[in-house]
C-alpha cells in the first residue's frame, strides 16, 4: 500500500549515518531512499537535527541536582534569630584579642591570600600540602601547581601547570573548587580525584564522588563519577616538542619516554624555560641539547644523570 | 495564572516552606537548563537559579505576579543571567545579546524549546538500561558501534537496534510535543478570534 511505503524507514542505515559510520554500499542505499521522495529527505533531516542539536545539552541536564541546590538555597532562606547578636559581640571580642596577639600571623595570612602561591616538586620528590580550607593536594614528582590568589574567599582555584597531582577536596558548596589543567577545567564540590597534565595529554581520574570536566576549547562538559577516568586528550602537541616550557616538564617527558632518571643539582633550575624539539633524538643527544640551551653540564651518578650549572 | 499556580503562589506568599520546596524541586531542572544555556557553567547556573528563588521568597508578599508564576521566574532567571554575564564582561557578542529585550513571543518560544529539551532528556533517562547505555556511549561518548559492542559484549546488530529504539522513542516525544503545541496554538487562535 502507498501508505506503508511512505512510512518505511531504513533505520539501520539512518542510525549508522548519524553516528558517522556508513560503508560506501550503505551510503548508496541511503541516498537511493532519500531520493525516493522529499518526505524521506525531510524525515532524515529532522532526525539529524534531533541527534545533533536536539539532545546536545544532555550532559548539562545530568548536572542538575535539585536536592543539592535546595540545601544550598535553604541555608540562605533563614536569617539568624536574636541570640546571634550576643554571638557577634563575643566574636568581635575574640577577634580583637586574636589580632593583637597574632598580628603578624594574620597579616601574613592575608598577604598570602592576595597572591598566588606555587608549589613544585623535582625528581623522586613528592609533596603533600594542606590548603586553607582543609583540602589536601599531593604532588607527584616533576609537578608544578599554583594555588590562585584569593583561595577560599569566594571560590577555590588551582592551576596544574605540569605533572600529576591528587586532590582530596573538602565539601563546600558555597566555594566551588576547580582545577585548570591545560585545555581542561575540572569542577567539583567535595570529592577526591587525580589529574595528570603532560605535554600532549590530560588525564582525570575520579576516586570518590563526582566531578565535572569541561574541555575549554569546545566548551563541552561532562561528568565523571567514582571509578571513571578520562584520558588522552590530544593537546595537538608532540610529547617531546616544547615551547617555552619549564625544564621540569621537559625532564619529566624525557624520563617517561626513556625510563632513565634525571636529577638536578640545583632545584631552582626546574623552573627555567626552554624551547626545544627532542623528537627523534637519542637520550644522550637530548641531554646534550638541553644542556646547550640552558648552559648546563651533565654527569653520570649512581642514581642517574645529574644536571648542574656550568661553571667557568 | 491557573488556579493551581494561584494556590502555590498564595502559599509561598504566606511563607509556606514545604510548598516552596516542592515547587522548587519540581521545576528546578527547567530553570537550571535555561540558565546553563546563557551561562554555560553549571555552578553559576545553580547560583543564578537560587538567587532568583531567594529574592522571590523574600519579596513574595510585595510582589504582584499577574501572568504565570513559571514565566515570571523564567524571565527573572534570564535577567539574572544577563546581569552575571555583563558583570563578567564576556565577549561582545553576548553583551549585544543582553541589549535586546526579551519580548513576549521570543520568551514564549524559548520556554517551549526548554520544556521540549527537558522532555527529551527525561526520555533518555527512561530508556531501558542497556539501550540507554548504548545511546549515551554513542552520542556523548564518541564511541563507534564496534567499540560499544566490544565494551558491552554484545553484537553490532544489537547496538544498532538499541540506537534505533532510542531514536524512535525520542522522535515519538518530539511528535507528541509538536501536536500538543499545535493544539494549544489552534485553541488559542480559535478562542482569541474577535467576534
Amino acid at each position: 500500500m502507498e501508505e506503508n511505503r511512505h512510512h518505511y524507514r531504513p533505520w539501520e542505515l539512518i542510525t549508522s549515518a548519524l553516528q558517522g559510520g556508513l560503508a560506501p554500499e550503505e551510503e548508496h542505499r541511503l541516498q537511493a531512499w532519500l531520493a525516493e521522495s522529499p518526505a524521506n529527505r525531510e524525515e532524515f533531516e529532522r532526525l539529524q537535527r534531533l541527534w545533533k542539536e536536539g539532545v546536545a545539552d544532555y550532559p548539562r541536564y545530568l548536572e542538575a541536582d535539585e536536592t543539592r541546590a535546595w540545601s544550598d538555597l535553604q541555608a540562605q532562606l533563614d536569617p539568624g534569630p536574636a541570640p546571634r547578636i550576643g554571638w557577634r559581640r563575643w566574636a568581635v571580642a575574640v577577634a580583637a584579642v586574636f589580632i593583637v596577639t597574632t598580628g603578624l600571623a594574620v597579616l601574613g595570612y592575608y598577604l598570602r591570600l592576595a597572591h598566588s602561591v606555587e608549589y613544585q616538586t623535582a625528581a623522586n620528590e613528592t609533596r603533600s600540602i594542606r590548603l586553607a580550607d582543609g583540602t589536601t593536594m599531593s604532588l607527584e614528582e616533576w609537578t608544578t601547581v599554583r594555588v590562585e590568589a584569593g583561595y577560599n574567599r569566594s571560590s577555590r582555584a588551582i592551576t596544574l601547570l605540569t605533572g600529576k597531582a591528587h586532590f582530596d577536596v573538602i565539601h563546600d558548596a558555597g566555594r566551588p573548587f576547580r582545577v585548570d589543567a591545560g585545555t581542561v577545567e575540572i569542577r567539583d564540590i567535595g570529592t577526591s580525584f587525580t589529574v595528570t597534565l603532560a605535554n600532549d595529554s590530560v588525564g582525570v581520574e575520579v576516586i570518590t564522588g563526582k566531578v565535572s570536566v569541561e574541555d575549554k576549547r569546545t566548551r563541552q562538559t561532562f561528568a565523571l563519577s567514582a571509578g571513571q577516568a578520562a584520558n588522552n586528550y590530544s593537546l595537538g602537541g608532540s610529547a617531546l616538542k616544547f615551547r617555552n616550557a619549564p625544564l621540569s616538564a621537559v625532564l619529566d617527558a624525557l624520563q617517561r619516554r626513556y625510563g632513565k632518571s634525571i636529577l638536578l643539582a640545583d632545584t631552582t633550575l626546574a623552573a627555567k624555560r626552554l624551547t626545544v624539539n627532542l623528537e627523534g633524538e637519542s637520550f644522550e643527544e637530548a641531554i646534550k641539547v638541553i644542556c646547550a640551551s640552558l648552559d648546563l653540564i651533565s654527569h653520570e651518578a649512581s642514581n642517574g644523570i645529574v644536571l648542574s650549572k656550568a661553571t667557568r | 495564572m491557573t488556579p493551581e499556580e494561584e494556590k502555590v503562589w498564595r502559599a509561598i506568599q504566606q511563607k509556606d516552606r514545604q510548598v516552596f520546596e516542592s515547587f522548587y524541586k519540581e521545576h528546578y531542572k527547567f530553570f537550571f537548563l535555561a540558565a546553563c544555556k546563557y551561562l554555560g557553567d553549571s555552578g553559576q547556573a545553580q547560583e543564578a537559579v537560587n538567587d532568583v528563588f531567594l529574592r522571590v521568597w523574600e519579596d513574595a508578599e510585595r510582589l504582584a505576579i499577574r501572568a504565570s508564576l513559571r514565566s515570571y521566574l523564567y524571565r527573572s532567571v534570564v535577567n539574572r543571567c544577563y546581569n552575571i554575564l555583563s558583570q563578567h564582561k564576556r565577549e561582545r557578542e553576548q553583551q549585544a545579546e543582553a541589549a535586546r529585550q526579551l519580548d513576549d513571543i521570543t520568551e514564549w518560544k524559548e520556554m517551549e524549546d526548554n520544556e521540549l529539551r527537558l522532555r527529551l532528556y527525561h526520555a533518555i533517562d527512561e530508556l531501558p538500561e542497556q539501550c540507554g547505555k548504548v545511546f549515551r556511549m554513542s552520542r556523548y561518548g564518541a564511541m563507534k558501534q564496534q567499540e560499544i559492542a566490544d565494551r558491552l559484549g554484545i553484537s553490532i546488530k544489537t547496538v544498532k537496534n538499541h540506537i534505533t529504539h532510542a531514536l524512535k522513542e525520542l522522535q515519538r516525544v518530539l511528535d507528541d510535543w509538536n501536536s500538543l503545541v499545535l493544539g494549544l496554538v489552534a485553541m488559542t487562535y480559535i478562542f482569541c478570534q474577535p467576534h
